[in-house]
């Protein structure tokens, strides 16, 4: 189940929510359970044969990490560990793994077809992070349910933040956290109707002109188009994450528990290392706590240490997807960390504009390879984008930022005119407003949102408008009958 | 203040949301609550029509239903109406599946239950997909518009797609521009005439840019399971419609693709199989009174003649008009008595056919 979908807003979080607080108020346990079986039914939505993944996972994990709370053995917590990235292999990079053997060796290995379960990176790697915190003995007398809630809590389930047991569990516990808090709904409504906005106005418009574009139009591009797509997707890639990220903390604040921050502005990063530092923050984290330091850190010198960070670039590409374009975004990522920490000195000399340039420029041009099927393609589009060779920009990119209250609003403002003598009008004002949210805004899971009538009035209508901004009408593509 | 402002929230915005849901419920742009109303003009262009068919087949007046896929995308209404004397409604669903005509035919036939005929196409090589099978490659299939639960229907009524694109341009048009109401015909949509301006295949052409298939290609036979989904499709969505409805005349016809297609299934080594399953479906076919199947793969002059095809499966307007005069005439039809022999010769002529 999506969170912008109707289902989700009107069905499954009203009754999520009513559902928590009144049976909070007959005892500490029935809620938790409740919840549990809420997250487990929206994570089953989608196909009820996941469940079997998920809750395989939260049993073994929750009996292995038992063992390791009586005995700190070692090799149980390799074992757990294995087990957990065994599990995540077989179904992200099996297939990939097969067809890296064909490609290398010519031969045949069958590819079977393997669905990929939701939110499987998430919910393991949160996992792995507790086994180890349980082998340390950081892990408290956590019953079964108070486990299986931390690891499927439906807003961070298939999309993150990876959650720390440390951070969660306590808030479960916690009784004033099971009573009914106004303000906190308040401000999780307010976090939650921004976070579908951007997704379904702002994400899903620069999805639009992405999606054609890969779609079996790449072959064709145009210098502009592919500026216009890389820029796109730097967007939609901004904006559906900000967005996940807003919706999860706000619907975590109507539960009254705090999810932490995922995202925080990275466009606003003038290095690399910043961009890391605010984008995907739990997952670096992670990286951080379980495989940075664990290896030595920055504290073994230079070499130990720039082998270090390549290793959790590495491990981070590999996390995204199953493709060497994640693998080589990665490993470039990587790279640019260590060269700005090699040239930091040089690096700061810098303008702070040029700085901000860089890194937007860099992030972008690897989004691109993020995005794209294969290495091969990545390298073609740049080189066509950089040799300006063709100016125009179809019709279609134009139409894919037309929203459909366009006619209705350029009526209303008698546009039509101006519309007509500027046909980017739509793309610019997007691009336009992108930088502006992206740039001049606070992060919104750091606001506080007080009730106002203001904010109130201003929610109550964004959130109408994203409502009716969900669904479309999705134009019948007659091809290949 | 923050309980007040929750509950502001909740109902200014349900509030909002009531008046494009109350627009849209009013115009019914798809026809989902009711028939057309006076004063709008209702688009029913191929691009909506798996958002208007349903709404067709259950508000509009008619007796009879031209459907299939987009080869019956061509017969015109009004010849269809002067031959079988009827008052017909085309519903086609270009692209789609068995389980999408038959579900729009049952859909009409419940709203409609005296319907006169149901002509419909027999599309060969969709025979063994699932009987459920819908194409989610071609577009979001709007479901919810398709069955009679209210709770799905915010994603008609909650959709400024609809709203801005649909209901907004009607009532301009009404109120704005003066044009006049009505619902687009669709009694000659995808009718091409022999006059038309439009590249029709130039055999020469065709077949000096086609490469033969000199080897020999293996079909493959028809599998267990795929057996068993022809009998499941042809089951749940033809012949269940015909058994509830028994004063109904149903009329499957095999479209008259041109060799170009078959010679597409023998490259994919399909059209063993393919011709394997026709024969499993008509045998079902022929089982029930009020189906008659016809098939005009017998007729060589046409589907050789490329200059009679658009592409390597669609027609143009003569050959629809052929088909209907067919069946007015009985011409093409399989009987029990003529469709073994009619389909081995079929088997024999398009397997051993020179690609």
């Amino acid at each position: 189940m999506l969170f912008n979908s109707y289902i989700f807003i009107f069905a499954f979080l009203p009754a999520a929510v009513i559902g928590y607080y009144l049976l909070a108020k007959v005892n500490r346990l029935l809620p938790e359970v409740y919840l549990l079986l809420m997250s487990l039914c929206f994570y089953g939505y989608f196909n009820p044969a996941y469940l079997l993944i998920i809750c395989g996972s939260i049993v073994g994990n929750y009996l292995i990490s038992g063992i390791l709370s009586r005995k700190q053995d070692k090799l149980i917590l390799v074992l757990g560990i294995v087990a957990n990235t065994a599990v995540i292999f077989y179904f992200k990079y099996f297939n990939f793994i097969k067809e890296t053997i064909n490609g290398i060796f010519h031969l045949d290995l069958m590819i079977t077809d393997i669905v990929l379960p939701l939110g499987i990176s998430f919910f393991t790697f949160q996992q792995i992070s507790f086994l180890v915190d349980s082998y340390k003995g950081e892990c408290k007398d956590y019953s079964f349910v108070e486990y299986a809630l931390f690891v499927s809590f439906f807003p961070q389930l298939i999309a993150g933040p990876i959650v720390l047991h440390r951070e969660t569990i306590p808030q479960f516990r916690d009784p004033l956290r099971k009573k009914v808090d106004f303000d906190n709904i308040y401000s999780g409504i307010v976090l939650f109707t921004l976070g579908l906005a951007k997704k379904v106005i702002l994400a899903d418009t620069f999805a639009r002109c992405v999606t054609w574009a890969f779609d079996g139009n790449v072959d064709t591009l145009t210098s502009p188009e592919i500026f216009i797509i890389m820029l796109s997707y730097t967007f939609q890639i901004y904006f559906d994450f900000s967005a996940y990220s807003d919706m999860a903390c706000g619907i975590g604040r109507i539960f009254n528990i705090a999810i932490p921050m995922n995202f925080n502005s990275p466009y606003k990063s003038y290095s690399i290392p910043e961009f890391w530092g605010r984008w995907h923050m739990t997952l670096g984290r992670f990286l951080k706590e379980y495989i940075y330091i664990p290896l030595g850190g920055s504290r073994k010198g230079q070499a130990r240490t720039y082998r270090n960070i390549m290793l959790i670039f590495l491990v981070s590409g590999i996390w995204h997807g199953a493709n060497w374009t994640f693998i080589l975004w990665g490993i470039l990522h990587g790279v640019a960390n260590c060269l700005t920490r090699v040239f930091r000195k040089q690096y700061d000399r810098m303008h702070m504009a040029f700085q901000w340039f860089i890194t937007f420029a860099y992030v972008s041009i690897l989004w691109l390879l993020f995005r794209a099927d294969s290495i091969r393609q990545w390298v073609r589009l740049l080189l066509r984008m950089f040799k300006m060779e063709t100016f125009t920009v179809r019709k279609e990119i134009i139409d894919s930022f037309s929203l459909p209250e366009r006619g209705f609003v350029f009526d209303l403002f008698h546009l039509r005119g101006l519309a007509g003598k500027i046909p980017f009008i739509c793309p610019l004002l997007f691009f336009a407003f992108a930088f502006v949210v992206c740039l001049n805004h606070r992060n919104s899971v750091e606001k506080k949102f007080h009730a106002n009538v203001l904010t109130t009035v201003f929610t109550a209508l964004l959130l109408a408008y994203a409502v009716i901004s969900v669904g479309g009408v999705s134009v019948f593509i007659y091809f290949n009958f | 203040m923050a309980k007040r402002a929750v509950i502001s929230i909740l109902i200014i915005s349900l509030l909002l949301l009531a008046v494009p849901s109350a627009i849209i419920f009013h115009i019914d742009p798809f026809f989902h609550y009711h028939a057309p109303l006076d004063g709008y003009y209702y688009s029913r262009n191929e691009n909506i029509e798996r958002y208007t068919n349903d709404g067709v087949a259950r508000h509009f007046e008619f007796d009879s239903l031209i459907t299939g896929i987009s080869i019956s995308a061509g017969f015109s209404i009004s010849e269809f109406n002067s031959l079988f004397d009827t008052d017909a409604e085309k519903i086609i669903y270009s692209g789609g599946t068995y389980k999408e005509t038959g579900e729009g035919i049952s859909r009409a036939l419940k709203t409609n239950p005296d319907m006169k005929v149901v002509l419909c196409s027999l599309f060969l090589d969709k025979l063994y997909q699932e009987k459920d099978h819908r194409r989610p490659d071609i577009a979001d299939i709007p479901t919810y518009l398709y069955n009679d639960l209210i709770f799905d229907d915010i994603k008609y009524l909650f959709n400024k797609d609809v709203l801005f694109n649909y209901c907004y341009p009607m009532i301009t048009g009404r109120y704005k521009d003066g044009a006049a109401g009505g619902v687009e015909s669709l009694d000659t949509e995808g009718y091409i005439g022999r006059d038309e301006e439009i590249s029709y295949f130039d055999p020469d052409k065709v077949f000096a840019d086609r490469e033969p298939v000199n080897e020999e290609i293996c079909q493959e036979p028809l599998s267990e399971e795929d057996a068993a989904n022809v009998r499941a499709n042809i089951s749940q969505n033809v012949i269940q419609a015909a058994r509830q409805y028994p004063n109904t005349r149903f009329i499957y016809f095999v479209p008259p693709c041109s060799i170009l297609h078959y010679s597409d299934l023998y490259e994919s080594g399909k059209l063993l199989k393919t011709l394997q399953a026709e024969e499993i479906a008509i045998d079902m076919l022929l089982d029930c009174d009020n189906i008659e199947v016809y098939s005009f793969n017998d007729r060589k002059d046409i589907i050789e003649d490329l200059k009679n095809y658009s592409d390597p499966i669609h027609y143009g307007g003569w050959i629809y008009s052929f088909i209907l005069e067919s069946i007015d005439k009985g011409e093409g039809r399989l009987t029990r008595d003529n469709a073994g022999e009619f389909l081995e010769n079929e088997k024999e002529y398009l397997m051993g056919y020179d690609y």
